[in-house]
């Protein structure tokens, strides 16, 4: 019948289901081919063709997934220096699959009463607006009529922005993340564009548009050991256009030194006190890992045993139609071992059960235990662990280096203000709850 | 001395709320009633080990003392959850007063046809008054195709959903019912704004189709199939009204899945064209849709080219309605909660809650026509003894001893048997009062009120479909009436009660599978792969 056909096998895919987006760079060179064949890593096969119901098959067996990151697109404008995704192709999710991923999430959310969300991500996702104008509507008014409540949101490096993306943001309440890096010479160097060109003056350009729709989105530096002696400038930089909600995460496996690790000690120092500057300002500037960090030196609760959400609450459906635990999987990356399954084909809930009922104090081979950063250790990343250590249990050295780093300037932060300023920490910690 | 049969009586209706079931040696006993336990053994030397005998088999269970024994030392191992109770026959004071807070949490009200403001307001003043605030109040606007036309459909749904809103009665749904011909620009960006409208597609063309092939070309073909395929594609959820008849029920079980991939998953409500009041060639206009639409299902099912035109003929069979039903069940591809009467059945399986059949068997659903006159539930519109009155005189005018009447026709408590010994009559909530009445209709006998002296429906059995004549096993007294009566009750009843047992166990695989996670495991990372160890049986979870 042709109302439901049968799913052809992966080899059948052909390059209509990824057509290039028409004026947009990819990260592949000329005449390079994009990498098809069966695997993990093969293009969209047949995700157009999908019967509704092979959704079904691919439902996990504990249904409690509340939030998806969409990769809309693998290509991207810039050529960041520490992009996990470094094998990145121009691959484009279609249309049907979108919907299709849209649809398992509603399903895969069970009884989950919350507000479900689809993060767009890729690559760049607003190289992909032609797309994301079509299943945004779709997954709102499909989420409404059946009772729940869908978030978009975007992570977006804030260079391929315009008028008309802004008035659909606004439309359908979208949520941005922005990826920004700090000062001109870091942004510049850590986030050129594809042929190398500087990118800080396009964000400057764009991040007022966001702001002005959302003046509280946070933006997200990325620390590298060529950055990190920047890191204090590039907060009040990042201030300084507007943000008032920031968070910093030290790239790892990027041969950090130990005489970086003493630079990042000292540019904490100096974040910490701008922070507690700003907290008894009338502007409080919201420095998430700060906020997060005293929020768990008070709260039992918050030294959750999981390390993120990652293959319990998100996953990650990629251009392929393929699931995986977070946007930080996929198949060029952790060796493309982490697959839950793909939209229409059985969903991994052994693997998956991993995640479930995972321990970080009985699992980590490090001494979580007895580490004092255990509590503000929230940012730990399954797919760190693995691509530093190649086990899935211990996140290496810098990791843990970075984590120590900053919670001995949490704590020194905490300890002055609850001295101090004990009002100034209950509003931070009224705000964090 | 007692007499022998009053021991038997007695000792049956000891455990009157407790079934005991058997299959394939394994066990479950359940209460039939509020609250829902069960207990699950794998097999039955578990159960006999666990309740200290000696030895259990199936046919052990089969004489009433056995059951007596084997259910008082249950009752005596788990205390108050089988405790031994008798089950009544008659409407208790509890029945009325669940019945009466059901009403006011909810009603439905349907619109036959395009009515004016005056009419539309005054409906919902006259139920909604009832139903207090954060209660859900279901609109319909059925017997006419508001998308269509849907200048007027427009400013009625913005009236009712304004009037639903400003009430705070805003959980309930607004539906319109379409043929699908065409649909405007505009309907997305409305219902956007008005996310509870659902828009509803009487497939009654799929009523009269024989083959899949001939659903093939239909969907090449049609008009309507092409439309609802583009609103799914924009995210509508639609619901979809499938005529099940004896043409169409062999490929019900493919075509119900087909639907739902067509539509990106629809509500779908299955219904015997018998139970359609639209269908049915006395149903009252506004009611039925006029004959001669081109997407019109009701004409097509009554003059079509080889399809039967007598209502007997357009009746699927029974054991065929069921099988086709157990397929679709058995598709684990097809969600339970889309597709009635599967999502209906799962519903009461799963719930603790006490439940009523539909909004018509508690009296909460209403049909207004036109010219503003209400009647109590779809299948009693255009019955002059079912009229609640004229909703533009306002709510003192009201017959609202009709609703409980109408309440009491399909009350659980006054079923005598078959209902009386069905394990499921508790859980069932009680024949849906549209198959008393639909069953009235086909025997043109006044159902509701006949043996009653004084002329007023209800009673404790004057609703008994059985006694007066329209559902039930007795037919030779009520003759061809009686036989088209018992043809509907089993149409209702017959797929219902065998999905119950089909998910009860079910249910009892499924949460038995659940209980065993197995040991804890942790991953360990190879060059081409992941291997799992077991990390020991303790369960954080």
């Amino acid at each position: 019948m042709n109302c439901n056909p049968v799913v052809p096998s992966r080899e059948e895919s052909t390059s209509e289901h990824n057509p290039p987006v028409p004026g947009v760079a990819s990260a592949a060179g000329p005449g390079e081919a994009v990498q098809q064949g069966p695997g993990p890593g093969a293009p969209c096969a047949g995700c157009s063709k999908l019967a509704w119901s092979r959704i079904s098959d691919s439902l996990p067996s504990v249904r409690n997934v509340h939030s998806i990151d969409l990769d809309v697109t693998e290509a991207c404008n810039l050529a960041c220096i520490y992009c996990f995704k470094w094998q990145k192709k121009p691959v484009h999710m279609d249309e049907a699959t979108a919907k299709n991923a849209i649809d398992w999430l509603l399903e895969a959310s069970g009884s989950f009463r919350g507000e479900l969300k689809v993060n767009l991500m890729g690559g760049e996702p607003l190289l992909r607006f032609d797309l994301i104008r079509k299943i945004v509507p779709y997954g709102k008014m499909r989420a409404r009529q059946r009772g729940k409540s869908l978030h978009f949101g975007c992570t977006t490096n804030c260079t391929h922005l315009t008028d008309e993306m802004m008035d659909f943001w606004r439309r359908f309440g979208m949520g941005f993340h922005c990826s920004v890096d700090g000062i001109p010479e870091v942004q510049n160097v850590n986030r050129p564009f594809l042929g190398g060109g500087p990118s800080s003056a396009a964000v400057e350009r764009n991040v007022p548009k966001i702001l002005s729709y959302r003046p509280r989105v946070t933006a997200r530096a990325t620390i590298s050991p060529q950055s990190v002696r920047s890191l204090f400038e590039s907060a009040r930089y990042i201030a300084g256009l507007g943000f008032t909600s920031m968070t910093f995460k030290a790239a790892v496996n990027c041969n950090w030194r130990p005489e970086d690790f003493d630079a990042l000690r000292c540019q904490y120092e100096k974040l910490g006190e701008y922070y507690i500057k700003s907290q008894l300002s009338g502007k409080p500037l919201d420095i998430d890992d700060f906020r997060k960090g005293i929020r768990a030196i008070h709260s039992v609760e918050a030294a959750s045993r999981f390390p993120c959400g990652a293959g319990r609450g998100v996953a990650l459906v990629d251009p392929r139609g393929d699931l995986w635990p977070c946007h930080r999987f996929g198949p060029h990356q952790c060796g493309g071992q982490f697959r839950f399954g793909k939209l229409g084909e059985p969903f991994n809930d052994r693997l998956r059960a991993v995640f479930l009922r995972y321990n970080v104090l009985e699992d980590a081979v490090t001494d979580c235990r007895h580490c004092p950063a255990v509590l503000a250790c929230r940012s730990w990343c399954y797919a760190e662990c693995v691509d530093s250590t190649r086990t899935f249990y211990d996140p290496g050295r810098e990791y843990c280096q970075a984590i120590k780093t900053l919670y001995a300037e949490v704590l020194r932060v905490h300890d002055f203000l609850r001295s101090h300023h004990p009002d100034v920490l209950g509003r931070i910690l009224k705000a964090a709850g | 001395m007692a007499h022998p049969m009053n021991n038997e009586i007695s000792s049956r209706g000891r455990f009157d709320n407790v079934a005991i079931r058997t299959r394939e040696n394994r066990c479950v006993v359940s209460t039939a009633c509020p609250p829902f336990r069960a207990v699950y053994w794998p097999d039955l030397r578990a159960a006999a080990a666990d309740l200290g005998f000696a030895k259990l088999t199936p046919g052990s269970l089969e004489s009433w003392e056995s059951r007596e024994m084997f259910l008082t030392h249950l009752a005596e191992r788990l205390g108050s959850a089988f405790r031994p109770a008798r089950v009544g026959f008659r409407s208790s004071p509890d029945e009325i007063r669940r019945r009466e807070l059901f009403r006011r949490q909810y009603q439905a009200v349907a619109f036959a046809g395009p009515c004016s403001r005056g009419v539309v307001m005054g409906a919902l003043e006259a139920v909604t008054g009832g139903v207090r605030r954060g209660g859900a109040v279901d609109v319909s606007l059925s017997g006419w195709d508001s998308i269509a036309d849907w200048g007027r459909g427009r400013e009625m749904v913005n009236d009712i959903c304004g009037y639903l809103h400003h009430s705070r009665q805003r959980a309930g749904n607004v539906t319109l019912f379409s043929t699908l011909a065409s649909f405007e620009p505009d309907l997305w960006t409305f219902v956007y704004d008005r996310p509870r409208t659902r828009i509803a597609w009487r497939a009654a063309d799929l009523g009269g189709l024989r083959s899949l092939d001939e659903y093939d070309d239909y969907c090449r073909g049609s008009v309507a199939f092409k439309n609802l395929k583009e609103l799914s594609a924009l995210g509508f959820w639609l619901h979809v009204v499938l005529p099940v008849s004896a043409a169409n029920a062999a490929i019900l079980p493919e075509m119900a899945p087909a639907l739902l991939d067509a539509t990106r998953g629809c509500s779908l409500e299955l219904v015997p064209v018998p139970l359609l009041p639209w269908a049915n060639p006395d149903a009252p206009a506004g009611i039925q849709p006029a004959a001669g639409h081109t997407e019109d299902g009701a004409a097509r099912l009554e003059t079509g080219p080889g399809r039967g035109l007598s209502p007997d003929r357009q009746s699927p069979d029974v054991n065929d309605y069921v099988e086709a039903l157990l397929a679709i069940y058995r598709n684990p591809r097809v969600p339970l909660e889309l597709i009635s009467p599967l999502s209906w059945v799962a519903a009461r399986v799963n719930s603790e809650a006490p439940l009523v059949s539909s909004p018509a068997a508690v009296g909460a659903e209403w049909t207004v026509l036109p010219n503003g006159d209400a009647y109590a539930g779809e299948w009693a519109a255009g019955l002059e003894r079912w009229k609640l009155g004229n909703v533009l005189q306002g709510r003192a005018g009201i017959r609202w001893e009709l609703l409980d009447a109408m309440a009491e026709l399909s009350s659980k408590a006054n079923k005598p048997e078959p209902c009386a010994s069905c394990d499921w009559r508790h859980r069932c909530g009680g024949v849906d009062a549209s198959v008393s009445l639909a069953g009235e209709r086909a025997s043109k006998e006044d159902l509701g009120i006949s043996g009653q002296g004084d002329g007023a429906p209800g009673g404790s059995q004057a609703g008994c479909p059985r006694h007066s004549g329209g559902l039930g096993e007795s037919t030779q007294a009520a003759g061809v009436a009686g036989a088209a009566g018992s043809s509907l009750f089993e149409l209702y009843c017959a797929p219902r009660r065998r999905l119950f047992e089909e998910m009860l166990w079910g249910s009892v695989e499924a949460s038995a599978k659940a209980r065993d996670q197995g040991p804890r495991e942790r991953i360990k990372l190879r060059q081409d792969g992941i291997d799992f160890e077991s990390v020991g049986p303790q369960n954080p979870d």
